[in-house]
């Protein structure tokens, strides 16, 4: 590691910002920003720089169907990641404002809206008739995670992942009841997560199986439809 | 304690992001509601593509799920701590689906195209639709190219360097440059609006 000094960190104080400062200079960077304050502030004007422009992008409504996804995966209990307690004052604090709201929006639901008051499509409760699975990993992979397929028009399949790679893509298969497979894509993992969908072609008979196999073909999860 | 305008209950975006991360059902719903234009918008603007930008914006969403008891609050708002993962997620699908750099001036045009909203997306606030294509437009042309290449391409200095054939401190100073007068330009086009 390289001891820089505060001319050099300024030159690098950008790209450190951006986040696109290549992994030795980055670390010399932290290294440097660990033990000078005038630095800090720098970087983390330039930070807010960016922060300021990012916010400015235009907002879009996405496709139909993205925010159910979520929903559902989000609230599916197949899936939850392991939650480290909150020991941070403020966020045991907002964690109690939480609970106390929860139990608030326990009331019963309306009828939900189909668009929020901004024309949003909404997310809404996770989609009734969606079936979910867990994702087994096979054969000593450390590969986890929870599959969701909604049958009726649109179909579509949904997966979350997790792997203890921190990197790593992985093909996707689906298994019919008549046996038919289809190949439907890949799913990336970075930071050791990935999610993935697909619109599903009409079918005949439903899902029985998702199969995730590694770049090998071999398999690495698999998630079975009761 | 920071509200986004919009659809919600009312609630305060850190206390919403706290139920989300709990797997609270109508919290999901209404963060989702909250910040998926705003995500899906980024995602769209740095891509081009928008099957490509709905799967981003599908995994930052999931991973404000999956991390929500990370954010800090004293390190910025919620809006910021997703798109910055929104961000982080789509300079990743850059490089893995276009390992060169693309021309800076399509990417210009990219964030033109998301905010004129065709016929497959839809801008939710004709307000805001402009105000980074303007900034951008106000910006030296060279500047414009380094800062699109790095804020929105994720490309390195070196990257930026070599694509627009000029020395790597040339492109550092572009960058630094342009950054604070693209923020600038952004700020009073804000208060403009």
């Amino acid at each position: 590691m390289t001891r820089l000094t505060c001319a050099q960190l300024d030159a690098l104080a950008p790209e450190l910002a951006l986040g696109i400062l290549p992994g030795d200079e980055r670390a010399d960077a932290v290294a440097h920003l660990d033990h000078c304050r005038e630095c800090r502030l720098v970087v983390a004007e330039l930070t807010q720089a960016l922060d300021t422009i990012v916010a400015a992008a235009p907002v879009v409504g996405p496709p139909k169907g993205l925010g159910r996804r979520v929903a559902t995966a989000t609230t599916s209990t197949r899936d939850r990641p392991h939650r480290r307690p909150f020991r941070r004052p403020a966020a045991l604090a907002a964690l109690a404002g939480a609970l106390a709201l929860t139990a608030a929006l326990a009331a019963p639901a309306r009828d939900h809206p189909s668009r929020t008051a901004t024309g949003m499509p909404s997310a809404g409760p996770a989609a009734p008739g969606v079936r979910t699975a867990a994702l087994v990993p096979v054969g000593g992979e450390r590969i986890t995670g929870a599959v969701f397929v909604q049958p009726s028009s649109p179909a579509w399949v949904f997966m979350t992942v997790s792997d203890d790679d921190e990197t790593s893509t992985y093909t996707c298969e689906l298994v019919y009841g008549d046996g038919h497979t289809l190949n439907a894509g890949s799913v990336a993992i970075r930071g050791g997560t990935g999610s993935w969908r697909r619109d599903l072609p009409r079918a005949t008979t439903p899902i029985t199986k998702v199969n995730v196999r590694a770049s090998d073909g071999t398999l690495s999860a698999q998630a079975t439809f009761g | 304690m920071r509200r986004t305008p919009g659809a919600g209950h009312g609630l305060s975006d850190e206390s919403l992001l706290t139920a989300f991360g709990l797997g609270e059902p109508r919290a999901a719903a209404t963060f989702i509601d909250r910040f998926q234009g705003r995500v899906y918008g980024l995602a769209l603007t740095m891509l081009g593509d928008p099957a490509l930008a709905e799967d981003v914006a599908q995994e930052a969403l999931l991973r404000a799920w999956r991390h929500a008891e990370a954010y800090d609050a004293r390190r910025g708002s919620v809006v910021t701590w997703l798109l910055a993962i929104t961000r982080n997620l789509a300079i990743d699908a850059v490089r893995l689906h276009r390992p060169s750099p693309t021309d800076p001036e399509t990417v210009v045009a990219l964030v033109g195209a998301a905010s004129d909203a065709g016929p497959a997306e839809r801008a939710i606030r004709a307000d805001e639709r402009s105000g980074l294509v303007d900034a951008l437009s106000r910006l030296p042309v060279a500047q414009r190219r380094a800062i699109v290449l790095a804020v929105f391409g994720g490309r390195s200095a070196q990257e930026v360097a070599s694509r627009e054939g000029i020395p790597l401190g040339t492109a550092k100073t572009r960058i630094r440059d342009g950054l604070i007068r693209l923020r600038g330009l952004v700020d009073s086009e804000a208060m403009r609006a």
